[in-house]
């Protein structure tokens, strides 16, 4: 394994043929992360008015973690998509792409969306009945029992937008927008890294710190224009994958930046005020936060999730039955546990490892050899 | 009846036509997802600036495609090379006159559609339904009388006249099935209500469509020759 910031001089280019191992692998933790992300946010003092999991046990060093991870979490699965989006473009044409992200991306979110629509919103509605230490909203629910909030796409929300973005790449192509994405990536590495955060301030200005998650139907301004310059950034990166070898040298002063940023961040945040300086200055230190871990992960995992690891590949594998259904399996273990008298690191680890056990399980059992398996990861 | 080849050269043409057409399907679209960005915005001025804007795309979409097929290629003096080709003038007028409603057709389900959807999937009024679906037929009529329009007056400026005066009857009509009590009572609640009256427009509106698609394809049918 090389360390961050050593010297390469042959570099991997972004072959037709050849999968790039650490972008999967980097997708497939990114991918598991987003299990504890969701499992955190039960025991998050700043989600507790709004997580439906919400339980008794709060402690402000889960909102320090979960909050940092989310500026990051998203934005570095969208670079991924852009980038895998280009490489199928560069293998199949636009069309080919289409057809194989309407397959892969599409049909998995009509099938799953009503599936995992239901079963939260039948969990939801019995822990509103029977749960004694119940949420905010639980109690809420129980108080206004004929109130029906409009469906919303849940954490399926990222399939949603990458379906947006897979049309733009078809719009950019058909209309023949001269948009070469990789053009950015020939500037020095510093000014890049500089620059990039300012494209996101305005749409990050536009909505409340940290940044929610857009589930409505209706497609958000601000998340397309957020994680549409991620994806357009992968997209580039296709061209020029030895980019962030070359940008290596600057992981640890990006890591530095990102965790300065990120703690004035909490600052602003623990200092709320209606001033639009507040609203700038929470948006400006987001972006930088995004980028430059974004960045960083991508460097990092380059050097040290370069090579094809059997059971990073395997988790590689599982990472998508497991991003479909691990938010109702977290649900139907945090609910109960929420009348529990346990300490919150307890519920933690035991809903983490209880719905990493189903889902990976489920997947071995059920998903891996199956129709489900192939209509998710294609054939193996 | 029409023979096989026949079918063939139309189904030819109208390809032609699409595929003249898919870039500005492309930019259209580009447009569509803007106007949606800007209706899931949630201020009151982004959601009035996307409804609008959806409305403007659909018309200027529509005036394009027209522009495109059938103008342009009169302006181009396209008509002596088709002349020289193996196509009958039915068979030209209708390619014509079924790649024109095709080609609007597609942003227009995509409109109709996603509007649909959207209604019915997110906290947008249900009721709403009903207006904006006779507000997209409305639409839809107008182009196909712009369409129609286009294939039997030879004169640019009378074509741009007649778009005019459909672009300028829009306005009136949104504010007129606005101003419809059956229609009006619904549109901020969630009932979906298809009153005798909302279906009357919708009816009054469809047998213009026919009406205006039958005349041109009945008019061009009878010519025995290009000239």
């Amino acid at each position: 394994m090389s360390a961050l910031g050593e010297r390469v001089d042959v570099v991997p280019v972004a072959d037709t043929h050849e999968r790039i191992h650490y972008l999967d692998n980097l997708r497939a933790l990114a991918m598991f992360a987003g299990v504890l992300f969701h499992a955190s946010l039960a025991y998050s003092p700043l989600m507790h008015p709004f997580w439906v999991t919400a339980d008794r046990g709060q402690w402000v060093g889960v909102d320090i973690a979960v909050w940092f991870l989310h500026l990051f979490r998203m934005p570095l699965f969208f670079v991924i998509a852009g980038f895998f989006a280009a490489w199928q473009v560069a293998r199949r044409g636009v069309g080919g792409l289409l057809r194989n992200r309407t397959a892969r991306v599409l049909l998995p979110l009509i099938v799953f969306w009503p599936l995992v629509s239901v079963s939260i919103d039948w969990l939801t509605g019995r822990a509103a009945l029977t749960i004694e230490q119940a949420s905010p909203v639980l109690e809420f629910m129980r108080d206004n029992p004929l109130l029906r909030l409009p469906p919303s796409l849940a954490h399926l929300w990222f399939l949603y937008y990458l379906m947006w973005f897979y049309l733009l790449v078809w719009i950019a192509t058909t209309a023949e927008w001269k948009v070469d994405a990789g053009r950015v990536l020939a500037w020095p590495v510093l000014v890049l890294i500089g620059v990039a955060p300012l494209f996101l301030i305005p749409a990050l200005f536009s909505v409340s710190a940290p940044t929610p998650a857009p589930e409505s139907f209706l497609p958000q301004l601000w998340a397309l224009v957020y994680y549409g310059l991620f994806f357009a950034f992968g997209y580039g990166l296709h061209a020029r994958p030895q980019w962030v070898i070359r940008s290596r040298p600057f992981a640890p002063g990006l890591l530095l930046a990102s965790l300065v940023a990120y703690l004035a961040f909490l600052w602003i945040l623990g200092n709320r005020s209606a001033d639009s300086l507040f609203h700038v200055g929470a948006a400006a230190l987001q972006a930088c936060v995004s980028v430059w871990m974004t960045l960083w992960c991508l460097q990092a995992g380059s050097a040290w999730l370069s090579a094809r690891v059997g059971w990073l590949r395997y988790l590689s594998d599982a990472s998508y039955w497991t991003y479909l259904v691990h938010l109702p399996v977290l649900f139907a273990i945090q609910y109960p546990l929420m009348d529990l008298e346990l300490a919150w690191p307890i519920k933690w680890a035991i809903s983490v490892g209880v719905t990493l056990v189903v889902c990976l399980g489920s997947y071995h059992v059920a998903v891996r050899t199956t129709l489900i398996g192939r209509l998710l990861n294609g054939r193996r | 009846m029409w023979s096989e080849s026949s079918l063939a050269m139309v189904k030819l043409l109208v390809v032609k036509d699409w595929q003249v057409y898919q870039k500005q399907l492309a930019g259209y679209l580009a447009g569509l997802v803007l106007a949606l960005g800007l209706i899931g915005s949630g201020s009151e001025w982004t959601f009035n600036a996307g409804a609008l804007l959806l409305l403007v795309l659909l018309v200027s979409t529509g005036f394009f495609a027209i522009g495109q097929i059938v103008l342009n290629e009169r302006k181009e003096r396209t008509l002596p090379f088709v002349m020289s080709l193996p196509v009958t003038p039915t068979e030209f007028y209708s390619a014509k006159l079924l790649a024109g409603v095709l080609v609007y057709l597609v942003p227009f389900l995509l409109v109709v559609l996603t509007t649909t959807f959207l209604v019915l999937y997110t906290a947008l009024p249900d009721g709403l339904l009903v207006y904006a679906l006779l507000i997209y037929v409305f639409m839809l009529t107008s182009h196909c009388v712009a369409l129609s329009a286009a294939m039997a007056i030879e004169s640019e400026g009378w074509n741009i006249v007649v778009q005019m005066a459909l672009m300028t009857a829009l306005s009136p009509f949104i504010i007129w099935i606005g101003s419809l009590q059956p229609i009006a009572a619904n549109l901020l609640t969630d009932h979906i209500v298809w009153s005798p009256i909302a279906l009357g427009v919708l009816a009054g509106e469809l047998l213009v469509v026919a009406v205006a698609l039958g005349w041109t394809q009945w008019h061009h049918a009878r010519k025995t020759s290009f000239l």
